[in-house]
Order: C-alpha cells, then structure tokens, then sequence
C-alpha cells in the first residue's frame, strides 16, 4: 500500500510538471488556455492602450463537432483579419447543459461577451438583463434588409434586435419513397393535407401480430420539446398566444390537432423519445416530422439518399411549419462590444451564411442567397420554403414555462389521461397562473 | 453450544455504537486534551467542508426566500415559495415518484450487493474476474449506461421486447408505458449501483474477525446461521452507511430522467431533483427550486434520524 | 515538560506497534490459509449465494456485451431495422475515429490530473476525519456528525451557483485582488475544478463506519502507553485500512471521473475540457455517433477499471484476524 501511494504521488507530481509544461508550451503557439487569462489579467489596465489585444469569449450551444470544426475555422480567419481580437471559443450540449451553464455564467458576472443561443431564450433573458439589445450596429449592417422577416422576428423583442440567426433549423416532413412505391402510392406525391396524411399512414404501417414492425408516421410520445405538435397546430392556423403576448391555448384549432391525431396515432406509431433517434431514421418508419439537420446521415449514405423525400409538412389550413433558430447575442458582461458585433459580422456576412449551408445543410437566412442556396442541393428549395413559412417558440417570458406545460399536456392528451378539453384548459389555467404571479 | 456462540456475538456488539452517542456529562465537560486533538485532526477537511459545501447551502437557504431569478431580481418573499410548493401538482408528483424511487431502490441493492458481496469473497482467479464484471455499471458514466439502456427498451427493436415475443408475451412500450416507466428506471438504478453496494460490503466483510466464523463452525452453526448471526449484526454499521447513501443517491436522481423519459410519459416518471432542474434552469426560478431543495433535505434527514433511532432501539 | 513525556511514550510504543503489526501478520497468514480450504468444500450457502451471484454476473456483463458490440458495428448496423448482435467485420477503426474527435490526449490527461489529485488528498483527510469521528469523543460531535450528513443530501443543482460565485471571486487568484474582485478567481483552472471535489463528506462518513467496526482495544492499550491521537491513527489505524481505503479510492476516482456538470460550467477552453465533456461531443440534435461514442467510453472507463484490478486485492486481505484474543 505505501509503495502503491508513494507511486501516485510521483505520478501526479509528474502530471503536475506536464501540466504547466504543456499549458506554457500552448501559449508558445498562441493556443487558448494559458494565454487567455494573461490577457484576462491585464484586462483592466489594457483599455487605454489601442494596439492591445482583445479577447472576447463566445458561447455556442451545441458541441457536435462538425458545428464547432466550421465555427473555429472561422475564428481562425478572423483573427487572422483582426489581429487585435481574440475569440476564445466554448460550447456546451443543447439543453440543459447549455442552459446550466449559461445561467451559472451569468449568475456568477461572468457571462460570455458573444452567445449562440435559441429562440426559447430571448425573452427571459433580456428581461433578465443578460442580452443587451444590438439595434444600434443592426441600423448600420449591410446586411439589414436581406435577413428573412420570418428569421429577424425571432431575435426582436419589445421592437428591439437582440439576436441574428445564424442558424435555422425548420421542422420537414420526410418520407421514403421505396415504401410508397412498395404500398402503392406515388413516390413523388408526398400527402399534403391532414386526410391524405392519415390514410397514407395507415397504408404504410406494417405490423406483426400486435406487434408494428414499421411506422406509418412517427410521432414522438415523449419529447424535451414537443414540436413536433406545434407543426399540427400552426398548420391548422392556430397560435400559442395573442397580439398582446397573452397565452391562447384552450382554443378550437387545438382541439381539431388532437381530434385528428388522436384518431389515428396509436395504430400507426412508434413510440420514440424526440431527444433520441427517429425511427425513421433506422428505416423503421415511412414518414414522420423530423429536424432538418437530424436528416443528414440518411441523406449522408449514398445507398438511402434517393429513397428519402422531403416536403412541407401537411397541412390542414395554412402552410406552416416549426422553425428553430439559433442566433448570436452580445452578453451583459461584455466590455468590447464593438469587437463583438464585428465578430457576428463576420459571422453573417454572405459568404459565411452560404459556407455554412455547404457544410453544415443549413438554410440560408439571407434573401439575396435563395436562389443560389436552392441550386446547390435538390432538397433545398423545400428546405428554404420551410425556413420562410417557419414558426418560431414564443417570445415572451412565459414560454419556458409554456415549453413544460405544453409538453405535459400533449403527453396528457396521448396517453388518455385527460379529456382533450379538460388538458387545454388546464394548461391555459397554469400559464395564466405563472403570469399573474 | 450454540448458546455460547450466542453469548460472543453479544459481547462484540457492545463496542459498536452504530447510532450517535453522547456519554451523560458530555456537556459539562471541559474541553481535553482529546478534544484538542480531535479538533486539530478534523480541520483540514472542515475547512473545505465549510467553504465548499457549508456555505453554498447556506446561501441556497437564504435564496428559498426569496423570488432569485438568476439574473437582477432577488427580493425576500417569506414563505411564498414554500406555500406555492404544496399546491403545485407536479412537485407533489415528483415527490410520491422519488419516494417510490428511492424505497423501491434500497432495498433490492442492500440484499443484492450484501450477497453478491459475501459470494464474490475470497483471492481466487473466478472471483477476480467475477468482480470486475461485476464493477462495470457502476465506473461507467450514466450518460453512457441511460443509452445501452434506451437501446434495451426500445419499443420496436429493442431487447427486451425481443425477449418477450421470444418467450411468446406480449411486447411493452417499456419507457412509454406510464404504469411501467418508472420501474424501468428502478432496475436500471439497481443494476447500475450494485457493484457500488458490493465493494463497500466487501471491504466490510474483510474487517470481520475470523475467529467468530471458527467459533460458530466448532459450535457445529450452519453457514446460514453464521450469515445471520455473525455477518449480518457485524456489517451494521457498514449497512447503515449503505442504507444512508444509497437512499441520498436514490432522492437525488436525476441524470438518468433527462436523458431516458424527461419526466414522463405524463410526469410519471418526473423526481424532486428533475423539478428542481427544470424550475432552476429552464424556468429561471432559483428561489423556487432552493424551496424545494430543502424540503427534500428535509426529507432525507427525516428518514436518516428515524434509520439512528431504530438502530438505537435494537441495541 | 509534556513533549519529553510524548516523545519517551513514542519510544516505548514503537516496540509494541511493531510486535503488534508482525503478530497480526502472521495471523493473517494462517486465516488465509484456512479461507483457500474453505472455499473448496462445497455446502448449500455457497450454492445458493454463488448462484445468485453468477446470474447478477450475466445480466451486469450482458449490457457491457452490447456496448462493446456498438462500439464495433458501422452506423448502419446499428441504425438497421433489426437488431445487431455481432457485426459483419469488427471496426476498431471506430476507436481511431473516436479518439481524432477532439483533443482527447488532453482531456484523458486534464481527468487524471484532476482526479488523482482528489483521490490522494481526499483519502488522507477523510480517513482521519473519519477516525475522529469513530473514536474521539469530542465536544460538538455529533452536531458536526449531523452537518456532515446535511453536506450529502442538498443536489448539486442548487449549490453549483453560490459555488461559482465562490470560485470567481477566490481572493488572489485569476487576477483577483484581496477581496475577490476584479479577475476571473479560478475560473478554468485546476484548483477550481479540484476544490469543491476534495470537499465532499461522504469519505468521512465511509471511514468513520468502516473504523466503528474496528475493535475500541487498539486504541486504549495505545493511549495508557501514551500515544497522541495521530500516532494511533497513522501508526495502527491506516496500516489497517487497506480494504476501506482502496474502495473510497475507487468510488472517489469514479465519482470525480465521471462528473459532468461541474467541469461544464468551470472550464472555458478546450484544453482545460475534461473526458466527459468531451464524450457528448459525439451527440448533438442531429445524431448520435453511437459506435463513436461506446469506443469513447470504453476507452475512458478503461482507466477506472486498470485502478480496479490493481487495488483488487486490497478488497480481499483480512484485517483484523487475531486481534481480538489479546
């Protein structure tokens, strides 16, 4: 036993000489760590001097690493042509792990000077005073007419810009067209209203026994964000709250999307979680919703990518879809903020925005680059109409609340536990008791 | 003869004071040359104790009254918090699931871990081997175990319900099933942390003087009297320990409801931890998830003082 | 006066340890040798645990079974409609992957460094805290026994922010001046995501049960003699704590190993990123590189598993054989 402990000491000793060997060695080459805090360090003393470098840190949520290979190829190119900034790049897994940490940078004043975060989070967090609004360099941006409306509504809050896409992320409709060819139906027909929907559903289902084998339409029973509902409800012109930010959820057109769901998904679906993998992306489902960009590894594998289609998601009154979005924000604590909104610059110029939809299959959000984006890839001129015809999460400072209640409704409604009515109105009842609080 | 061994067991008893003890005129003493050292020899960890988990509870207590909501806002509001937390249903549901969580857990992991641990005892190749498989749930990170497990479960492909039609019953929707969701969590809670039960059992085992198990063969005591009598009454308070922590672990699960149900289906699956975490981060209600925090500190040392009074009752 | 009196109580004594220590040894010895003759006769306890045993061993390893299968299928073995159990050709070019996904030389090295060093510091103190608690009856016991507890039943979830706070304003460190301000404290550095691990009460709680199984006998013989408090803890207490010792290890080495949260929020750059950050890098709202993300963690819990088949016969070597017949 001592020798044993007497080993670990040496070792982490040596760990520890490795340590600070490594991390001066990377400050040799301009790496991030150690440099970093002897910028940080100087902060305060530096601000009189001009040529002094700047560093700002930015926070992305999400950690894949396709995403964050583009973004640090970007900041090397920035920093290449603005030597006098410094881009310490961080992220952090979508969800709770974003929101932890973001919310513990805050709370401790050290929140990142650039964040990349989603729509859920704008109005709480600028009533939080965490973004500051960007109005101003937006006035002046060359940029400022070609952003989509749909895309520029998303980062607006109380008729200020707080947030710019740099991302969209609508929900398509996905179907297999080997499976369509194989029941009968036109591969190049997708359904495109709520009847059509249902009876293809039931026509593609395959069972054994009692037992579905394939889904007809994959609908998540279980979900972090039930979005997949909303697309129901925006496609039968409804809304989750009024011109006055009031929540309206007990309304008819809600009702007509659990009518019509409830009238067929448990003999077409499998059950899947919508944080895990769609079944339709195991071929174990002939249509569903799905996240564009969650497409890509079926669109990736040469031997699948033709039996896949993609359309508009069917609709019963009003083409519509869900659309996500991720925007870049400037964060209270940032000092530089004129270094900061270059950054973001850079990061919508055209040349970026159409970069990233290369890489990344990501719509455009800039007018200008439609056209040019719908050329590059058969899929994306319904990818594109969907960004336009998107919806966003709500923009108020009841919605992560809404995010909870809603989910928990739906849930309520699919597994019987309540009446269709008695779950609206108990949701409409929770929020309006969260607003009067 | 067995009468004898009886006799021993008692008289090793009495040394250990499982429950906490305070001798008569404890109070009015005065401080001893014992005390100094004693005090000395528990400052180093105290020091971080205070700073690092003393103060920050401290300063989540002072938060449960108050309306923090991570960002400017934190005016003191009483009790507000705690009266909202009693009409609010979700939080209630959250606290029936933990308590169904946490009973259902300890229990099975106590008996399972006492013997896989008595059975995996001893220096032979098989039992190194053995023990090492046995360890792999629990050096893994949840986040990888909540995924073999979504794997298993999965509805149409999964394992499990390969199994049942193999066996010719009918498929379950497993995580999607509201009666079924959360025993779904229990097993795997229990299949993850029994290597856990099991080496601390096992380091247990080691501190048992043999001599007992020697008296009780030459008694002619069957090795399940032996188990009885002599393993089980000298693992007390290593049982106590596990009971205490395994509860501790079984109220604050968390990571695996993220990952695998969210809560659901329908918040039957939901725990006070998983409530905090959505009212603390997602909800920016800092002072409401503090209220709950205490209320399920609350709990756990209810059910902790009442597991000291029992222990003290059967001395 | 009281030194001299020490030191000659000290001298006395190290003849008696000694002797003690090679009486236990050769116990030990002999116990051993009777446990091996045991083992092979075979009775209905033995069937019985050891049976349930080997089922517990087949449900634990068969998940392990599927995670190694994962890790070695193509993504469209696993995405097929039908379940793979062995896949068509092994692709341990999975773990080549799996480790060029990131800089995963620093993140295995941040990992170690950090835990070894909770391990060693955390085993020395708790173990001494814990014998404190076990033997001494000092005043104020129970009430700290009572807060140690408290120490382990509040989530992290609620203390992480206060603990940030705390972090950030470390006077004197980051750029802070004396009263915390200023800097970035210990924002992305190792002491800050070391401390708060160091703190946890559960070791303390761990030794003080293990020492209450010990007979009271080994300290009173030693303290007529004289001996302080810390002698009887150093000189008889740890040589004796091997089994306890090497399971906090292990449970202190996975707990710190795999914690998520904490080294999320402290850590700013790459390279101070941490094994299970870096392991949901393989996992975004697109997809789940499933086969990368197994090799990932095999490959990380590798590391707790070599420390486990080392410590492996401390869990086993008797302790006390003997010591109750003086």
């Amino acid at each position: 036993m001592k020798k044993f402990v007497t080993i670990l000491l040496i070792c982490t000793m040596l760990l520890g000489i490795c340590a600070s060997y490594t991390s001066c060695s990377s400050s040799d080459k301009n790496s991030e760590s150690s440099d970093k805090s002897s910028t940080l360090q100087e902060d305060p003393t530096s601000k009189g001097e001009v040529d002094k470098t700047v560093t700002l840190t930015f926070l992305r949520i999400g950690n894949d690493a396709p995403e964050a290979n583009y973004w640090k190829s970007l900041i090397k190119k920035f920093e290449e042509e603005n030597k006098n900034i410094k881009i310490q790049y961080d992220d952090a897994a979508i969800g709770e792990p974003m929101e932890t940490k973001l919310n513990t940078l805050f709370a401790g004043g050290a929140g990142p000077d650039i964040i990349g975060h989603g729509i859920l989070s704008v109005a709480n967090r600028v009533e939080a005073g965490h973004y500051v609004p960007i109005t101003e360099y937006f006035n002046q941006w060359e940029g400022k007419d070609d952003i989509m409306e749909s895309v520029l509504a998303n980062g607006t809050y109380k008729s200020e810009v707080y947030g710019l896409a740099y991302s969209t992320t609508p929900y398509i409709f996905a179907y297999r067209k080997d499976m369509f060819a194989e029941a009968g139906l036109d591969p190049e027909k997708p359904p495109q209203t709520w009847d059509e929907l249902r009876e293809y559903a039931r026509l593609l289902t395959k069972k054994e026994g009692d037992r579905i084998v394939r889904a007809g339409f994959a609908f998540p029973m279980a979900a972090g964000n039930f979005v997949e509902f909303d697309v129901f409800v925006f496609g039968n012109g409804g809304r989750f709250y009024d011109d006055s930010n009031m929540p309206t959820i007990n309304t008819p057109d809600k009702v007509e999307v659990f009518e019509f769901l409830k009238s067929f998904i448990d003999e077409v679906n499998i059950p899947y979680n919508n944080n895990e993998v769609n079944p339709f992306i195991k071929g174990n489902a002939a249509m569903t919703l799905i996240n564009n960009v969650a497409l890509r590894p079926m669109l990736d594998d040469p031997e699948l990518k033709d039996k896949v289609g993609v359309a508009v998601p069917p609709y019963n009154k009003v083409k519509a879809t869900f659309s996500g979005c991720n925007m870049l924000f400037i964060g209270r604590d940032c000092k530089n903020k004129d270094e900061a909104w270059k950054f973001i610059e850079a990061a919508l110029s055209k040349e970026q925005v159409l970069e990233r939809s290369k890489q990344l299959n990501i719509p455009v959000t800039r007018k200008s680059l439609l056209e040019e984006f719908s050329k590059l890839d058969p899929y994306n001129a319904v990818r594109a109409e969907c960004v336009q015809v998107g919806i966003g999460m709500p923009r108020t400072v009841w919605s992560p609340r809404f995010q909870t209640i809603r989910n928990e409704m739906v849930q309520k409604v699919l597994y019987s536990k309540m009446s269709i009515e008695e779950a609206l109105n108990e949701a409409q009842n929770e929020l309006m008791k969260e607003i009067n609080q | 003869m067995i009468r004898s061994m009886k006799y021993e067991v008692k008289e090793i008893k009495k040394p250990f004071p499982y429950f906490l003890t305070k001798s008569p005129n404890m109070s009015k003493r005065r401080i001893s040359r014992d005390d100094i050292s004693a005090y000395i020899m528990i400052t180093p960890f105290f020091i971080f104790f205070v700073l690092f988990v003393i103060v920050p509870i401290g300063y989540n207590f002072v938060n449960s009254f108050t309306n923090y909501n991570l960002g400017k806002t934190r005016d003191f509001i009483g009790l507000k918090n705690y009266i909202n937390l009693f009409s609010d249903k979700n939080f209630l549901q959250s606290m029936y699931n933990t308590l169904i969580y946490a009973a259902f857990s300890v229990v099975p992991l106590m008996v399972l871990g006492l013997i896989s641990a008595v059975a995996l005892n001893g220096r032979s190749k098989i039992l190194h081997v053995t023990r090492a498989l046995f360890i792999f749930p629990y050096i893994t990170s949840m986040v990888a175990v909540s995924m073999i497990w979504l794997y298993l479960y999965e509805p149409s492909t999964g394992v499990f319900n390969k199994i049942l039609l193999g066996l010719g019953l009918k498929p379950q929707n497993w995580l999607f099933d509201e009666k079924l969701a959360l025993s779904c969590l229990i097993v795997m809670n229990i299949w993850k942390n029994i290597g856990y039960v099991m080496i601390i059992y096992l380091a247990g085992l080691q501190s048992i003087p043999q001599e007992l198990y020697e008296a009780g063969k030459v008694d002619g005591a069957s090795d399940f009297k032996m188990f009885y009598k002599i393993t089980i009454p000298m693992l007390s308070p290593i049982s106590f320990f596990i009971f205490v922590t395994t509860m501790i672990e079984g109220f604050k699960t968390f990571e695996q409801v993220r990952i695998m149900t969210g809560g659901g289906p329908v918040n039957s699956t939901t725990t006070i931890v998983h409530q905090i975490y959505i009212r603390a981060f997602s909800e920016y209600k800092m002072g409401y998830a503090s209220a709950m925090s205490i209320i399920l500190l609350i709990i756990i040392f209810v059910i902790t003082m009442i597991n000291l009074k029992i222990g003290k009752g059967k001395e | 006066m009281k030194e001299e009196v020490l030191i000659r109580g000290k001298i006395r004594n190290r003849g008696k340890i000694q002797d003690r220590e090679r009486i236990l040894n050769q116990e030990k010895v002999r116990e051993l040798k009777a446990l091996e003759i045991n083992f092979c006769s075979i009775n209905g306890y033995k069937l019985l645990t050891g049976t349930i045993a080997v089922i517990l061993v087949v449900l634990t390893a068969f998940p392990f079974l599927i995670m190694l299968s994962v890790s070695l299928q193509t993504m469209k073995e696993i995405y097929a409609p039908e379940l793979v159990f062995i896949p068509e050709k092994a692709q341990f070019v999975n773990y080549v992957n799996a480790m060029k996904n990131g800089n995963w030389g620093r993140y295995m090295f941040n990992s170690i460094y950090i835990t070894t060093i909770v391990v060693i510091i955390s085993l020395f103190i708790n173990s001494m805290t814990g014998y404190v608690f076990a033997r001494i009856n000092f005043k104020g016991k129970n009430l700290l026994f009572i807060l140690l507890l408290v120490g382990m039943m509040i989530p992290p979830q609620v203390t992480m922010v206060p603990l940030f706070i705390m972090m950030r304003r470390f006077p004197l460190a980051g750029g802070n001046n004396i009263w915390g301000a200023g800097g970035t404290g210990l924002i992305n550095t190792y002491t800050g995501l070391i401390l708060p691990f160091i703190a946890g009460s559960f070791g303390v709680f761990l030794c003080r049960q293990f020492y209450m199984t010990f007979p009271k006998d080994l300290d009173n013989s030693a303290l007529i003699d004289g001996c302080s408090r810390f002698k009887i803890f150093v000189r008889i207490y740890l040589p004796l704590s091997k089994p306890v010792l090497a399971s906090l290890g292990i449970l202190k080495f996975t707990g710190t190993w795999n914690e998520y949260t904490w080294p999320l929020i402290m850590t700013n750059s790459d390279s101070m990123k941490t094994v299970q950050i870096a392991l949901t890098m393989f996992r975004d709202e697109a997809e789940v590189i499933w086969n990368q993300l197994m090799a990932a963690t095999i490959i990380s819990s590798a590391i707790i598993y070599i420390l486990f088949l080392l410590l492996q016969k401390y869990f086993v070597a008797g302790i006390l054989a003997g010591s109750l017949k003086e």
